[in-house]
């Protein structure tokens, strides 16, 4: 019981950790807190869903797709609200991502239609006995796949060349511009890999949930939840906190029951805002992304 | 005459770098000081821990007997330690006026619900305010602007506008932090005058300087400041030929090379 | 040091703007009393007071952000907590609505400030996730915490007398919400002009410099959130006597990002900036009925362009407008009254 809830908390917690991570790479880089992430759940699932659905594409090359138009949206956001607000006023930035996500979903709202669509899993869905508890494949392949991302991300940011540039921005962007670094390519890229791995988010989530304009809402604040738990310092940190967040979800919902279940991440999330507003990992900026 | 401000053995360090290590400094109620010293030497530093702006490691901050409380500046202000910034930061979406008007706002003299429901007292309160600010304002010479958005001014008339709220925080002590950075030559002189005709009130005044010549103009005695030491304290005519300050600008300077 | 070189300079307004200026204040009064007799048929009414009660919540949020600098995404949050207290009061206790009233903005009133307290650690975007996270708070307790707020069905028949007057017809409740409105912008207009709303803007622009200037930084920032949260309490509460039914559903993040689209988009410069907003985005949802469809689109557009291209909103453009033609009657030199519109 105890492990069959833990497990598909973690397989929410990937969910959570791919958004959570997304959210806090545009934060380091560029600065800004993307409101419209759960937007782009939605355009991933939208879109796989679609192309695998009436075009008819192998699940797989669906997917891609849509991981691939969540990052080029996500370039172009970052045209739209990040190039001509960056040297504003905070508020005037927040208030853009916020329209952006408006515009995206009701744009989705005009171009599919009111009606769910449905995505089937990128593996079949076969529950497993492991150690006495019933486990969905499915479960087994989010965890897996968020954790390969995440791992991924990682090795990118420590051990490529962009990815330090990308560091080296997040830190002190002016400095990075006077060695030499293409900041505002570095902008763009740190969009597109965010919004994409949004994306992947929302592909991969897809199957678990019916595929509305609304699939990302509460997933992407809950995503910010952990990044505040977490702390904004650290992208593994965050990850670690989306996780954990899952499996606590997970826990409550099976022993406390399922209606206060939403509430946890919200009311942690204040708890630590108000006592511990560095999160569990601390925000130690200028340190590693 | 109030002012009397008393530093010892300040201690101000940032992580590995010590910028200030054990200074001394000392201003005579209604003298005028001057702070000097190359680039990098505290000066800065100085100035928002007496301010109460930044908080300090060791020592004292002592102004006219009673001790000042490490970051707390509006706490400060309130006891009468009124200061410019050297990066100028003024409230540039207000007007001129409410930028000075702002600094009176603890001695406002009225509540809230006075303020909603317009109370007689209330009015009286914002008049006086009002007119001591068009005062001041007049004093700086930048009386017609009063009502320009403060973001809007040329720079010199900028510098001014935050002396002028400074000076609204009716201060003892009032420090300037590079007050004649950026200005041209007839605007510097213009600010000497201005500061010489400040001491004559009853305060006393710090002011950090580059200029040696404005340095000279207004102030009574100098500190000279190097890499978190003071290395002399005289007249500024004594400061001018000090070796060591003589060394410690040069030191600066073949550093550059 | 001339000023030859700068525009004309703004001066004391005339006698015309400041007579203008305290007869405002009777004429919105009869022009709020005088709606219903204005305004053809009920239906337009109640879109008029559903635009007064938004006025309401959006100058108090003009408080919080236009003049202190405070994003706050959950004004529906202290919304709904007036909204409910009101409901509740009235309908578990049989309370008097006017009673309830009160109790609701003081109920507001006090999570503000039991929330601007911590909230003063935490600047722009921390607080804006702060707030955020506290609407979504409110929402879930609201529909999950059945026993207290009816859950998912929520609080109907909220109906009661007003200190004793029955407030039944619409034109009744619209006279009463409006006075309540005009009452509300003039509340903020006057804390804008006094030294609090100054310490406030001067938050906005350099905490720094303004707590070097002696303002106390808590005090001022607690206090611009607490009456944000108390207007968006009041304007709950008459949202719940007028419509008299409340539920979960209608307090969620898109109202909160719509009050805040309302100062924005209406002008943040100015509480008159903050009744444009909420006028026009209480109305446009009706006058493009004919598109429904793409109204939210419009919105979002509308609203990005406002925020990336006009960033002193509506108000500030007209503000504009009327400044460059009184620069063409200039008048008498700086005077010591310089009072804003």
């Amino acid at each position: 019981m105890i492990l069959q809830s833990i497990v598909s908390g973690l397989a929410i917690g990937g969910i959570y950790a791919l958004l959570a991570v997304a959210f806090l790479l545009t934060y380091r880089v560029a600065g800004v807190l993307n409101l419209a992430q759960a937007e782009f759940v939605m355009i991933g699932a939208f879109v796989a869903s679609t192309l695998a659905g009436s075009a008819g594409w192998p699940l797989f090359a669906a997917a891609l797709g849509g991981i691939a138009v969540a990052a080029l949206v996500g370039a172009l956001m970052e045209r739209i609200t990040y190039r001509p607000l960056r040297n504003g006023p905070h508020a005037s930035m927040i208030i853009a991502t916020v329209a952006v996500g408006i515009v995206l979903q009701q744009a989705a709202h005009l171009i599919w239609g009111p009606d769910p669509r449905s995505l089937p899993s990128l593996v079949p869905n076969v529950s497993l006995d492991f150690l006495g508890a019933r486990v969905s494949t499915v479960s087994l392949f989010v965890i897996g796949i968020s954790i390969v991302l995440i791992i991924g991300l990682n090795l990118l940011l420590g051990r490529t060349r962009l990815g330090l540039q990308m560091q080296a921005t997040s830190v002190d962007s002016d400095t990075a511009r006077l060695m030499g670094i293409r900041t505002g390519g570095i902008v763009i890229v740190a969009f597109m890999i965010a919004t994409g791995l949004t994306g992947a988010a929302g592909v991969l989530v897809a199957p678990l949930f019916s595929v509305t304009i609304h699939i990302g809402m509460l997933i992407a604040l809950k995503a910010f939840a952990a990044c505040v738990i977490g702390g904004f310092g650290n992208l593994t940190g965050a990850a670690i906190a989306a996780f954990g967040l899952g499996i606590v979800e997970s826990l409550a919902g099976t022993f406390i029951g399922a209606e206060n279940k939403d509430l946890i991440a919200f009311a942690l999330m204040i708890v630590f805002l108000v006592v511990r507003p560095q999160g569990i990992f601390g925000s130690k900026v200028g340190e590693k992304l | 005459m109030r002012g009397g401000l008393e530093v010892t053995g300040i201690v101000r360090r940032f992580g590995g770098v010590t910028a200030l290590a054990g200074v001394d400094l000392t201003v005579a109620p209604g003298q005028v000081r001057a702070l000097i010293g190359p680039n990098g030497s505290g000066k800065s530093t100085m100035i928002n821990c007496i301010s109460a702006v930044d908080r300090w490691d060791e020592g004292t901050v002592v102004l006219d007997g009673e001790p000042v409380k490490p970051a707390a500046s509006a706490v400060a202000a309130r006891r009468g330690i009124a200061r410019t910034f050297q990066t100028l930061r003024l409230f540039d979406d207000m007007t001129v006026l409410e930028n000075v008007l702002v600094a009176m706002h603890h001695r406002r003299g009225y509540g809230l619900l006075a303020a909603i429901s317009a109370l007689p007292a209330y009015g009286r309160a914002e008049r006086d305010m009002r007119r001591r600010a068009m005062e001041l304002l007049e004093f700086a010479g930048i009386a017609e602007h009063a009502h320009r958005g403060a973001g809007t001014l040329p720079y010199g008339h900028r510098r001014l506008v935050e002396i002028a709220r400074a000076l609204a925080c009716d201060p003892s002590l009032l420090l300037l932090d590079e007050p004649a950075a950026g200005m041209n030559d007839s605007e510097t002189v213009r600010l000497a005058e201005l500061v010489q005709q400040i001491s004559t009130q009853d305060l006393s005044i710090l002011v950090v300087e580059h200029n040696m010549d404005f340095v000279a103009s207004v102030a009574e005695r100098v500190t000279v400041l190097d890499n978190g030491h003071v290395i002399a304290d005289g007249t500024p005519a004594e400061v001018r030929v000090h070796p060591d300050v003589l060394r410690a600008y040069l030191g600066a300077s073949e550093e550059q090379r | 040091m001339t000023s030859t070189l700068l525009a004309p300079v703004p001066t004391a307004p005339s006698r015309l703007s400041t007579i203008a200026s305290w007869a405002i204040w009777p004429v919105l009064l009869i022009v709020a009393v005088a709606l219903p007799a204005i305004i053809p048929g009920n239906y337009w009414l109640q879109v008029a007071v559903n635009a007064e009660i938004m006025i309401i919540a959006a100058v108090g949020l003009y408080v919080t952000f236009g003049l202190n600098g405070q994003v706050s995404l959950g004004q529906a949050g202290f919304y709904a907590i007036g909204g409910y207290t009101a409901g509740l009061l009235v309908t578990k206790i049989g309370l008097d609505y006017g009673i309830a009233l009160v109790l609701a903005v003081v109920m507001a009133a006090a999570i503000g400030l039991g929330v601007g307290i911590p909230a003063l650690r935490l600047k722009g975007h921390y607080l804006a996730l702060a707030t955020l996270g506290l609407g979504q708070v409110i929402a879930l307790i609201l529909v999950n915490w059945t026993w207290l707020s009816g859950g998912a069905l929520g609080v109907r028949e909220i109906v009661a007398p007003f200190f004793g007057f029955d407030i039944v017809k619409i034109s009744d409740w619209a006279i009463l919400i409006g006075i309540l409105t005009v009452v509300s912008i003039y509340i903020v207009q006057r804390i804008r002009v006094s030294s609090y709303g100054r310490a406030m803007q001067a938050v906005r622009d350099s905490e720094i410099a303004a707590a070097a200037m002696g303002v106390s930084l808590p005090k001022v920032k607690v206090l611009a959130f607490v009456v944000g949260a108390a207007f968006a309490g009041l304007a709950g509460a008459l949202n719940a006597g007028f419509v008299t039914y409340i539920s979960p559903g209608t307090y969620d993040l898109a109202l909160s990002v719509s009050m805040l689209a309302m100062v924005v988009v209406g002008g943040s410069r100015s509480p008159w900036g903050a009744v444009l907003g909420a006028v026009l985005l209480t109305f446009l949802p009706e006058w493009l009925r004919a598109v429904q469809d793409y109204y939210l689109l419009m919105y979002g557009l509308l609203l990005l362009f406002m925020v990336a291209f006009v960033p002193k909103g509506i108000w500030g453009v007209l503000q504009g407008v009327i400044e460059f033609v009184r620069d063409r009657v200039r008048r008498a030199p700086a005077s010591v009254e310089g009072e804003q519109r």
